[in-house]
């Protein structure tokens, strides 16, 4: 669907505007992805978790255990203010790039 | 229900991790696949179905593992420098003292993450670091416990070993007698004690009925006393003990007690069974007496009577402590001045006059440098070797680092020019390079944990002190100091070659091509020189000890396929067997009864088998040549031998013939001489038969030459023949002032058996019975193929050559990585203006022809400094090189020619990438 580099550097920046809206846990944060990006955004398991820990060693986000009674016990994400600033300024930079492509594929097409 | 934990474990095969990782990591992916799998149900798909999106989910097995233990190692580096950052924070909070240390800790961090960042450089640099810690720590180690500590008596420095020579009739040293060692002890002005020793021989100790033969010291009380030792239970010897009519008592060694008597504290006081006499045990010496190699099981009183003693019967072991300020040469002044007062003394006896003429001269060393010698240059040379694997593996890694260096020197003039000190600038290189050096020590001292382990069981036994080897604190200490100094040396290599750099300049450019860029470049090709100079040394070095064990394999030790010959001391007490005749005749039993054994071809005896320490060495007179009074007869090496000896070691008879049981025990006045011998005397094998020679000057008993042999190198295969006197093994009237029908009969000799039998099991034990079908009461002592005294005389070798080549081995590894590395750096460096000659229309074989240039031009460079490095260094191994001098032209140019070659093509890899530049791509690139 889309290519593995263009994903990359935006993954982080998705996963902190779906938990901007409050904590998740992976399962839920993975099917926000899918439901957001209207199915086109499918993560392997290992790639979301993986990122999820390194985000969360990077400060920007922090995993609880929550047990719930008569379910399993799941772990919940909380973006960190340091997440909060972080979402802020990637999602101002995203824009203005995005903006910036747009403007310049627009130009050549005009 | 399916446990989703276990089955993602099992699927995935992810390793445990540590403690709440494990259960987060696994839980969390076993939480969202369940989920996944129920939701999926609950739409209504089948459980196949269900299936086939829970792998979907998980994606490649193998891409999924190695995502999440790479985001594990991310968090461990994290959680890591999240520590040190909480230590570092408390260290600040308690005051300006602490900061230097909270510096500290931040600077480590900061490395540690540069280091994480980069994964495969610190794996690169940690293990070429590692190779050349580990080798030198490993090494030191053994010259730590044989050649740097001290022995582990009070004052070592002071106990000297005594000895004499005598140039002039042909003798090494011949140790010490009772005679001279009795006149220093009432005479001398320099010693505080004196003793002696002999450490061979042993005895038969019997309880409950079994006979075993125990390996026994015999020592005078001034030996422990000398060496200022103390028992560990009991009594030491005393001067009284040494009387022959004192009652007889014994000293356990400490091993001995230990294994035979399980450490008992009341054995003091005990009697013990040893050659047919009770002994009573009086007290257990303590483990340090192995240090002087005296590993023994019994210790008994050295006993003379003085009026029965003479100069002669030498070969026993002086010690003595020098007086607090005595040196070594006045002590042997000393010596000099009371050797002819030995003669007054002691005055007669059977060797008198040879003893006269032979002028002995003693020599007093420091009694370490006695046990260590010839094995401290073997260690200082391999130590040499693994010391310049080190040299290079800094160069290799100092490499690494101008490289990054380059990267970083924006960074640094950036630093600089916003006011950092030249300290700080030093310290920003030298915290990771440190913290490198540290890394590759501690995985070095891992190698050589390991590797110690193969070097012990490879060391030669001659290797004094093994047992104390140890990586202890001293070892510990040197790899720490090596490790920080290898860390220091390769980081400020950058900052000696940035030197007073132009701050501005370096901002304009980015370092190319200024002039710091062109020192870079100078740094990087002297370091790569330098990398194949000293790989080449070490080649050199481990080509000659290969050419030796070469020569050594090459060498015809005098006998025959050594594998199939058995050797057994037996010894046939005086208690079992009084008289001498009796006793040869159960010798010749005993060979009979051997001879009997399946698959025995044939059976020899003599009082020493070659390459086994024990000849009897005493002057031979010759008729009509060694005139008593007027010519010193030479000293040479005697052995006493039963029928079949030669045919038995194979040693071939080249004249006359050799002694049959008949002869031997008919009294047969006559010898078999080696062919060296007939030759020095006689000129040649046929003129020798016929001759005769006697051991004492006046009357001499002469005995006639029956028999000539081959040459036997019988002191190793690196060492020249030795020409040797065979008697038979009864003698009558040997010696000066024996009664003409005294028998000479040695009663400790030693067995060869011949069998392709040799070391199969069963055999020994064959061997065993019929050695006690003569009599039950006679021991087994020190049985071994005679193959094993034939590679213990050149363990040494071998030893070096493992090492050597394992050394060169590294060396030339690392030294071809580092010219690759230059070359390859070089290359990618200059990219344009590759591209630009290939754009003007230089061929491929051009461009190809000039970076091989280059890389010919390093190793032509560093394979000249080299040689002339080796031709320095490789006199030092003089001794332990057989048949290859350490100049051997041969081995330079091969070496050298070798090394050039594959440095060359070393650099063929960017040769052949520098020919592929596309013009386009190197030209937009600017």
């Amino acid at each position: 669907m889309f290519t593995t580099d263009l994903k990359r550097g935006s993954l982080e920046l998705l996963i902190l505007s779906v938990l901007d809206a409050g904590p998740r846990h992976g399962y839920e944060i993975g099917k926000e992805l899918e439901r957001r990006s209207g199915g086109r955004l499918e993560l392997s398991v290992s790639t979301l978790y993986s990122l999820l820990y390194r985000m969360e060693d990077r400060g920007r986000i922090k995993g609880r255990w929550v047990e719930k009674k008569g379910e399993r016990r799941r772990c919940y994400y909380t973006l960190t203010p340091a997440g909060t600033r972080e979402l802020a300024s990637q999602t101002h930079e995203w824009r203005a790039f995005a903006a910036m492509v747009d403007e310049v594929l627009g130009a050549g097409h005009a | 229900m399916r446990n989703w934990e276990a089955w993602v474990r099992e699927y995935l095969n992810l390793p445990r991790m540590a403690g709440q990782r494990d259960e987060r990591i696994v839980g969390e992916l076993a939480a969202h696949l369940e989920e996944t799998w129920r939701e999926a149900r609950a739409r209504g798909a089948t459980e196949a179905e269900a299936e086939a999106l829970v792998l979907a989910k998980l994606g490649d097995r193998q891409r999924a593992a190695a995502e999440l233990l790479s985001a594990e190692r991310h968090h461990a580096a994290a959680e890591a420098a999240r520590r040190l950052e909480r230590a570092e924070e408390e260290l600040r909070g308690r005051g300006s003292r602490w900061t230097p240390l909270a510096d500290l800790l931040g600077d480590l961090r900061s490395a540690l993450r540069s280091l994480a960042a980069r994964p495969l450089f610190t794996a690169v640099v940690v293990l070429v670091l590692a190779l050349g810690i580990g080798a030198t720590t490993a090494i030191f180690t053994l010259l730590d416990a044989s050649v740097l500590s001290p022995l582990p008596f009070p004052h070592a420095d002071r106990i000297v070993a005594l000895g004499h020579e005598a140039p002039n009739v042909g003798e090494g040293d011949v140790g010490q007698c009772a005679a001279w060692h009795f006149t220093y002890e009432d005479e001398n002005r320099v010693f505080e004690s004196l003793g002696m020793y002999s450490g061979r021989g042993s005895m038969t100790v019997t309880s409950g009925g079994a006979a075993e033969a125990v390996p026994v010291m015999r020592a005078t009380s001034g030996v422990f006393h000398t060496l200022g030792m103390s028992t560990v239970l009991g009594r030491l010897i005393t001067p009284a003990d040494e009387d022959p009519d004192a009652p007889p008592v014994v000293l356990l060694g400490y091993g001995y007690w230990q294994s035979r008597f399980g450490g008992d504290p009341g054995v003091v006081g005990r009697k013990l069974d040893v050659d047919g006499g009770m002994l009573e045990i009086v007290g257990v010496l303590p483990p340090t007496l192995r240090a002087i190699g005296q590993e023994r099981a019994l210790i008994v009183p050295l006993q003379f009577r003085r009026a029965t003693l003479f100069v002669g019967n030498v070969g026993y072991r002086g010690i003595a402590r020098l007086r607090d300020g005595v040196s070594l040469e006045q002590a042997e002044a000393d010596m000099a001045r009371m050797l002819p007062l030995a003669f007054e003394k002691f005055p007669g006896g059977p060797v008198i006059e040879a003893a006269k003429q032979a002028h002995y001269v003693p020599h007093v060393r420091l009694l370490k440098t006695e046990l260590v010698g010839g094995v401290a240059n073997l260690l200082w040379v391999l130590m040499a070797g693994v010391g310049l694997v080190l040299v290079i593996a800094c160069a290799n890694v100092a490499n690494l680092m101008l490289v990054r260096a380059e990267a970083r020197e924006k960074e640094m003039a950036i630093r600089t020019a916003m006011g950092a000190s030249r300290r700080r600038i030093l310290r920003e290189y030298l915290k990771e390079s440190v913290l490198l050096g540290l890394l590759g020590g501690l995985a070095g001292t891992g190698l050589a944990y390991a590797g110690l382990r193969g070097l012990l069981a490879l060391a030669p036994s001659e290797l004094p002190r093994l047992h104390e080897v140890a990586l202890n604190a001293r070892v510990l200490l040197f790899t720490l100091a090596i490790s920080l100094a290898a860390g220091v040396l390769f980081g400020v290599s950058p900052m000696l070659r940035r030197g007073g750099q132009d701050v501005v300049e370096a901002l304009k450019q980015g370092g190319r091509g200024t002039s710091a860029g062109r020192h870079r470049r100078w740094g990087r090709l002297t370091l790569a020189v330098g990398q194949i100079a000293l790989a080449l040394v070490l080649l050199v070095a481990a080509a000659l000890v290969l050419g030796s064990a070469r020569s050594l394999r090459a060498v015809d030790p005098g006998f025959a396929h050594a594998d199939d010959v058995l050797a057994l001391w037996v010894s046939i007490p005086g208690r079992l067997v009084p008289e001498a005749a009796d006793a040869a005749l159960a010798q010749e039993a005993i060979a009979r009864r051997l001879g009997e054994v399946a698959g025995v071809t044939s059976v020899g005896m003599a009082t020493a088998l070659p390459m086994y320490y024990g000849d009897n060495i005493n002057p031979l007179y010759v008729e009509g040549l060694t005139v008593p009074g007027e010519t010193p007869p030479m000293t040479r090496r005697h052995k006493w031998i039963g029928e079949g000896y030669f045919e038995t070691l194979g040693i071939p008879l080249l004249a006359g013939r050799s002694f049959t049981w008949a002869d031997i025990h008919d009294r047969i006045p006559a010898v078999v001489v080696s062919e060296g011998l007939a030759r020095a005397y006689w000129g040649s094998i046929p003129n020798a038969i016929g001759k005769r020679v006697s051991m004492r000057p006046d009357p001499a008993r002469w005995y006639r030459v029956i028999g000539v042999a081959g040459d036997v190198r019988e002191d190793g295969l690196n060492q020249d023949p030795v020409p040797m006197v065979y008697w038979p093994q009864v003698v009558l009237a040997l010696w000066q002032g024996d009664a003409p029908d005294q028998i000479t009969l040695w009663r400790r000799t030693c067995y060869a058996v011949r069998s392709s039998r040799v070391g199969t099991p069963g055999f020994l034990d064959d061997v065993r019975r019929a050695v006690g079908s003569v009599n039950p009461d006679l021991a087994l002592q020190g049985v071994g193929p005679l193959s094993g005294f034939v590679a213990q005389s050149v363990a040494r070798t071998s030893f070096t050559l493992v090492l050597l080549t394992l050394a060169a081995g590294v060396a030339l590894v690392l030294g071809l990585v580092g010219v690759y590395g230059v070359i390859a750096y070089g290359v990618s460096q200059r990219t344009q203006e590759l591209g630009v000659r290939l754009a003007l229309g230089a061929t491929t074989g051009r461009v190809k022809a000039m970076v091989l240039a280059q890389g010919l031009a390093i190793a032509g460079v560093g394979v000249g400094v080299g040689v002339a490095l080796a031709l320095a260094v490789t006199r030092l191994m003089e001794s332990l090189l057989f048949g290859v001098t350490p100049t051997d032209p041969a081995t330079f140019a091969a070496v050298a020619a070798g090394l050039t070659l594959v440095a060359t093509v070393a650099s063929y890899l960017p040769a052949r990438r520098a020919s592929k530049v596309d013009p386009m791509v190197a030209l937009r690139s600017e």
